[in-house]
């Protein structure tokens, strides 16, 4: 078992990563957003693009404690495996947007 | 069976951080990170750690293409596997450990509580 004052060290850590995550998370959303914009004018493959990189952002989102990213994500990566919808798949990515915060 | 050294197998660099300051902070275990499958199985040779922690989608080669390979080698079978995943579907769960694994955690994960998660699972509590 590991020590209180390891578990705060940990903390910090952890605070540390999550901050160097979330300077990056607009990044990956852009990738997502433009994933998204391909499966709308292109192909299946678009719509199996949108799906692994939801899949991927809507386990570390959450993980890294942003979870309305994590929870938009999965429902995006739900909504590719369901039955891709142009129009709904923008409407996540918007939220997604939202949820960061708009420049 | 107490845990000393993990092995975490996660394509996502994202997911390895988090991983590697929880098994080895909050959990006080030796840790090995590997970002793919194949690497994973090399690893668990070297290594022999008491767990390996496998993601399940990953490319080159799955989470269970992963564990089909240890399984298939007499040096690392007996060698406890969770699975990790986003798919948190409950049949899709069960789907996994019917392969033989010790368990599934769902991502995301709370980096504070996932060693006591692995513990219950591995150790019975």
């Amino acid at each position: 078992m590991t020590t209180d004052a390891a578990k705060a060290a940990a903390r910090d850590k952890l605070a540390a990563l999550r901050n160097g995550f979330a300077a990056r998370l607009r990044e990956r959303v852009g990738k997502l957003e433009d994933a998204v914009e391909a499966a709308c004018s292109r192909d299946d493959l678009g719509v199996h693009h949108t799906e692994a990189l939801a899949h991927q952002l809507a386990g570390t989102a959450g993980s890294y404690g942003f979870v309305e990213v994590g929870e938009l994500s999965a429902e995006l990566e739900a909504l590719c495996q369901s039955g891709f919808n142009a129009d709904v798949a923008r409407a996540i990515i918007d939220r997604l947007w939202t949820a960061l915060g708009r420049p | 069976m107490a845990i000393r050294k993990v092995v975490l197998c996660d394509d996502d660099p994202d997911i390895r951080a988090i991983g590697e300051i929880s098994l080895r902070d909050v959990g006080g275990w030796d840790v090995v990170c590997v970002n793919d499958g194949f690497a994973a199985v090399d690893a668990a040779r070297a290594e022999m750690p008491d767990l390996i922690l496998l993601d399940i989608m990953m490319p080159r080669l799955d989470g269970p293409g992963t564990f089909a390979k240890l399984q298939e080698d007499p040096q690392c079978s007996s060698i406890p596997v969770v699975f990790m995943t986003a798919k948190a579907q409950s049949h899709e769960l069960r789907g996994y450990t019917d392969l033989g694994a010790a368990g599934v955690i769902a991502k995301p994960f709370d980096p504070l509580t996932l060693p006591e998660q692995i513990r219950a699972l591995v150790e019975g509590g």
